[in-house]
């Protein structure tokens, strides 16, 4: 959540007399993406330095050049039996599944525990407990429950998505602006009418951070799920290699993982601009 | 012709020290009700239970004799802080009400622009309601409580947060808008000018607990909507007379 404090803070503030004056920062220097790309820069530098003088083993650090060519060797023959967008698509699978069956299950419980407080009382301490677990812990029961197979993978990243969705709903609901209910109220809005046209859309921003944040959880367990009796996946892909010390695949899968993070997460944000542009411009 | 009743309420939070006591106020059709006072005098919750967001511990609140039990589109607001829905286009906020009643969307659109062209604001129907100006917003407000066809048309103070300049000129929007539509109104405001300008009748409030301390009739409005230009109406003695007056009021129990 720091994130998007900070973004908050750098939204346009509303303007009351001009409504179509461009924010001011637009028109300033990119401070934080040339300081970023220079940051980046030396680190790919002190490694590629570091590992051009062998000032550790390769085993222990290939060069950039080496995780390259594993790039290029994994994505074209492959590894482990499969290639890397094999891989990349049984990972990204699983995510997906778990984040629709996630939201499915989630969404409601936040209405739940924000428009009520019997609702808040049954699922509070549930995703109060669920939520600190590192999932790790719970899946070996994951796997004595519900086996070996894909159901137990997908439910281990799902759980990991309940919380953040969850959270974020429950918090979207409590924060609906009391005057746009009494708004509608006072044009002749229904109960029903009054979720519809006025809970629902005012709470479609959190919901959607939630996904982001959510979306950021479930693709960090990924190695856990899967740990057990996988024979495809990014996370998989990464312990094989790991078990044969073959570093470069180690590393290779580690900045791929990083970088779909990144994808993904720039693709729920441009999402968001798009579904719900009015959001933090109140 | 419609009437507004309140009655003796009294108005208590949680069952702490009463907000309003004791207080009594009538809104006919053609009446432009202006109440003024300082802050914590209960303004606002006198709104609030004209509008039924509230509900009085004693005394009633009713229309035509009928109880009031909770908000209804017969009593449409205005809020400060204009209560928008984001999400929705300028024209679809302004034909909120049609859009609950079930009315087809190209009748809505029609009217809405209808609306939006009575506060000014023809033609940026389509615009997103963050792209406006405070001002405009407010006029957004206005229609979309216009488009209800209210009895009752109740204000809380929907001119507070705009610079001096868009609220001289959303006053005359105000008498306009008023005078078109015959909707009996209670505008609640912590300016004595505005009060003055815009009201048939100024109820004043005092604080601790919320009651009504004087009434008095005034007619600055209805010589504005005859034709008369509003520097001439400020400046003239009587106006300037009666807001030395309105500030006594208000202001003589802080002094006592």
């Amino acid at each position: 959540m720091s994130l998007d404090l900070a973004d908050a803070t750098l939204a346009p503030s509303r303007t009351t007399e001009r409504p179509d004056a461009t924010p001011a920062r637009e028109r300033k220097t990119p401070v934080v993406a040339i300081t970023a790309g220079v940051t980046i820069a030396s680190l790919i530098a002190a490694w590629a330095i570091s590992a051009h003088f062998r000032l550790l083993p390769a085993l222990f650090l290939p060069s950039p050049v080496e995780v390259g060519r594993a790039f290029v060797m994994v994505a074209r023959d492959g590894f482990v039996d499969a290639t890397l967008w094999q891989h990349l698509g049984a990972s990204l699978g699983r995510v997906f599944a778990a984040l629709v069956g996630a939201t499915l299950v989630a969404v409601p419980i936040g209405f739940a525990i924000g428009a009520s407080r019997i609702g808040r009382g049954i699922f509070d301490p549930i995703i109060e407990f669920l939520r600190p677990i590192p999932p790790l812990a719970y899946l070996p029961l994951m796997i004595i429950w519900f086996g070996i197979g894909e159901p137990s993978k997908i439910l281990i990243i799902a759980i990991a998505m309940l919380a953040p969705i969850v959270i974020s709903t429950a918090a979207g609901v409590k924060s609906v602006d009391p005057d746009r209910v009494n708004a509608a109220r006072s044009l002749g809005a229904t109960r029903g009418q009054l979720l519809r046209h006025v809970v629902l859309p005012s709470t479609l921003p959190s919901i959607l951070t939630g996904i982001r944040i959510a979306l950021g959880a479930g693709w960090s367990t990924l190695v856990a799920a899967e740990l057990v009796a996988a024979s495809r996946g990014l996370g998989f892909m990464i312990q094989s290699a790991a078990q044969f010390l073959v570093t470069d695949v180690v590393l290779m899968g580690i900045l791929v993982i990083a970088a779909v993070a990144f994808a993904l997460e720039a693709s729920l944000r441009w999402l968001e601009r798009r579904l719900v542009p009015w959001a933090g411009r109140n | 012709m419609p009437h507004l009743a309140i009655e003796t309420v009294t108005l208590r939070y949680d069952g702490g020290a009463p907000v309003l006591t004791n207080l009594s106020l009538d809104i006919r059709s053609g009446e432009f009700v202006v109440v003024v006072g300082r802050s914590g005098c209960g303004k606002t919750s006198l709104l609030n239970l004209a509008a039924g967001f509230l509900k009085p511990a004693s005394g009633s609140v009713s229309v035509d004799g009928r109880k009031v039990e909770g908000p209804g589109a017969d009593r449409a607001v205005v809020f400060q802080n204009d209560a928008l829905f984001p999400w929705l286009s300028t024209a679809e906020n302004v034909s909120f009400a049609a859009r609950l009643a079930g009315v087809a969307p190209a009748e809505r659109g029609a009217e809405a622009e209808r609306l939006l062209e009575i506060v000014g604001l023809a033609g940026l129907g389509d615009r997103p309601i963050w792209q406006l100006s405070g001002g405009q917003r407010q006029r957004v407000g206005l229609a979309r409580a216009l488009a209800a066809n209210p009895a009752f048309l109740l204000m809380d103070e929907p001119l507070g947060a705009l610079d001096a300049m868009t609220r001289e000129s959303m006053q005359d929007l105000l008498l306009n808008a008023w005078d078109r539509s015959g909707a009996g109104t209670l505008l609640i405001t912590h300016g004595v000018e505005e009060a003055l300008y815009l009201a048939t009748r100024i109820v004043v409030m005092a604080p601790a607990p919320g009651r009504v301390i004087r009434r008095l009739d005034v007619d600055f409005g209805r010589r504005r909507l005859a034709g008369e230009s509003a520097r001439s109406i400020k400046a003239s003695p009587e106006f300037v007379a009666a807001r030395e007056d309105l500030l006594d009021s208000i202001f003589e129990r802080e002094a006592a």
